[in-house]
């Protein structure tokens, strides 16, 4: 926890938003510069980390935005804005790729006690691609504060900012998520 | 169950994925920038444009109110007239506004019985067996004749009183307009050639073509212009309404007499008739006066004829009325023949015959009728006949009549005996 850099923590205000909505490219490019990252990463692990997926959904959450931009809220961070528009984007890929029919990759078994062994560490590419198959078995909203807490290290109420749930909901959804995906990774 | 281990394992498990460098790849931020730049400048631009809910809502509103609107101010028939068939059929040409301007034109073809509502621009053509009748709501008709074609031009009421205006492509028509006490009617008909303004009558009127119109007032006083000409044709008038000739009101006289044809074996005879009250008819044949007569107060008139001798008249009447205006009927050929036609019977050539009917053959006039008994027949061209006359056992009397067109006789009798 708490991995976020001073850099991840940086925030563009209400004005500098206001500016992108007027199609102020320097607005536009500080916007993207302060989160494309933090967003793609969030993504990218929500998408079984295909690469051009994730640059899709952060492209789309991003043209939400500036779309949105009037009805942006200067009491909530920029982050948990993007945060909470790219989730949805998360679960309108995943709703396509349903109906596509496209399975999630095969989940393999593994031990828990070899996680600390080299080899395990060695083969973390495939380690990598269960833990991606997992969450994208999980409901949406399950995955979406998993990986907001866990991987882009967001505290509760951060998470509450995105999801707009209460802090008991949030914490409810984080346990349960976590049972649903410890049994799909067959974990005791 | 998931133990607290279990949840650490988990965590464990994503903080290795949190533990991973992950970037977009090289020159995705650059290409977002300029797309998500380009984005805002669209939307900045439609912002001009009229995509605001607002701006919808507001055209939206517009387009109700111009559509309502239009639909209110589009013009509808308020006012027609009943076309009700009374023979062979009858097609309608109707145009009815749809919106504002727009309009929609249908076609109908009627049969005996059938009405239809008629609005100004409406056309209608009767065919060769078709009568209507149209009434208009000031209580006027105009009764159309066989393959007869009109128009209904105007048809409204204005402070003086109806306004019906007709055009009569072809055909026959017969107007009666009737004159409410409170108001001074207008009743137009046009032909092709000319224009029929009334005020309170009745009228007959036949486009014949484009270039003649022949009109009759029966009742009333009916103005008809042809250009720059106009005359009034007064009730028991005619006008015969040629392009490129000088409008001339006549007499209008019909001849009640009839005979079968141009030829009577009577020397004199009653000519009985209608014209205008006082006109004064005159009969001439071979252009000498024979006969003379004056129409009374009610138009009717008798002229008693006596022909001179037997012959062939060309005869003429010329009607002058009160007012001078002259009528001179095209003259016909008339024969006043009392002179019975021959009989000859060529056949039988005995007076003894056998079998039970016998073949007569003989000659007369030509056309004449000739009979025997109950049988008849018409001689030919040369004045030749035949015809079977059955015979009874023993003896039978014969009786053959002739008759020529002007109705004289011959007979001829005589005897066969059946052997």
């Amino acid at each position: 926890m708490g991995r976020a850099s001073d850099k991840q923590n940086r925030e563009i205000n209400a004005e500098q938003v206001q500016a992108i909505q007027q199609g102020d490219e320097k607005a536009i490019a500080e916007l993207v510069r302060t989160y494309a990252e933090r967003i793609y990463r969030f993504v990218y692990h929500q998408v079984g980390g295909r690469e051009e997926d994730a640059e899709d959904i952060v492209q789309e959450t991003f043209l939400a935005a500036i779309k949105s931009a009037h009805r942006f809220q200067g009491s909530a961070r920029v982050s948990t804005w993007l945060y909470s528009i790219a989730a949805h984007k998360v679960a309108d890929y995943h709703r396509r790729r349903r109906r596509r029919k496209e399975e999630p990759l095969p989940l393999l078994e593994f031990n828990l006690s070899e996680l600390d062994s080299p080899e395990v560490l060695l083969e973390k590419t495939e380690l990598r691609e269960r833990i991606w198959a997992a969450l994208e078995r999980l409901p949406d909203h399950y995955r979406t504060v998993l990986v907001l807490r866990y991987i882009e290290g967001l505290t509760i109420n951060e998470i509450m900012e995105v999801t707009g749930q209460s802090q008991k909901s949030v914490e409810s959804t984080l346990t349960r998520a976590k049972r649903a995906m410890a049994n799909i990774l067959n974990l005791k | 169950m998931v133990t607290d281990k279990t949840e650490k394992t988990l965590e464990r498990l994503l903080s290795l994925l949190a533990a991973e460098p992950v970037h977009p790849r090289p020159g995705f931020q650059a290409r977002l920038i300029a797309t998500l730049t380009q984005a805002a400048i669209s939307r900045k631009r439609a912002w001009l444009l009229p995509a605001r809910g607002w701006v919808w809502a507001a055209l939206t509103l517009a387009i109700l109110f111009t559509l309502v609107g239009g639909w209110l101010a589009t013009p509808r028939p308020a006012i027609t007239a009943t076309l009700e068939v009374k023979e062979g059929q009858v097609i309608v040409q109707q145009t009815r506004p749809v919106f504002l301007t727009l309009t929609r034109s249908s076609e109908k073809t009627l049969t005996k019985g059938q009405t239809v509502k008629l609005a100004p621009g409406d056309r209608v053509r009767t065919d060769a067996n078709g009568q209507a009748v149209i009434t208009y709501p000031s209580g006027s008709l105009t009764e159309m004749q066989p393959d007869t074609d009109l128009s209904l031009l105007e048809l409204q009421k204005d402070p003086s009183g109806w306004v019906i205006r007709l055009k009569v492509w072809l055909g026959k028509t017969l107007h009666r307009v009737r004159r409410a006490l409170e108001s001074f009617p207008t009743f137009e008909t046009e032909t092709p050639l000319i224009i029929a303004g009334v005020r309170g009558t009745v009228f007959f009127l036949h486009a014949i073509s484009e270039d003649h119109t022949y009109l009759a007032t029966d009742e009333g006083l009916v103005r008809v212009q042809m250009g720059d000409q106009a005359v009034d044709v007064p009730a028991g008038y005619e006008v015969d309404a040629i392009a490129g000739q000088p409008l001339r009101v006549r007499p209008r006289v019909t001849i009640r007499t009839a005979w079968e044809a141009n030829i009577t074996n009577l020397s004199s005879f009653t000519l009985e008739g209608n014209a205008p009250p006082g006109t004064v008819l005159v009969l001439l044949a071979n252009g000498k006066e024979i006969a003379k007569g004056q129409a009374d107060e009610q138009g009717h008139f008798t002229i008693q004829i006596t022909f001179p001798a037997e012959g062939t008249y060309s005869l003429e009447l010329k009607a002058v009325g009160p007012d001078g205006l002259v009528e001179v009927a095209p003259p016909i050929s008339f024969t006043y023949d009392a002179t019975p036609p021959s009989l000859e019977i060529l056949e039988p050539m005995t007076t003894k015959v056998t079998g039970a009917s016998v073949t007569l053959r003989g000659r007369t006039e030509p056309g004449a009728i000739v009979q025997v008994g109950s049988q008849k027949t018409e001689a030919d061209a040369q004045g030749l006949f035949s015809i079977e006359v059955p015979l009874n056992p023993g003896t039978n009397e014969i009786t053959v009549t002739a008759t020529d067109a002007a109705g004289n006789t011959v007979t001829s009798k005589f005897y066969l005996v059946r052997k």
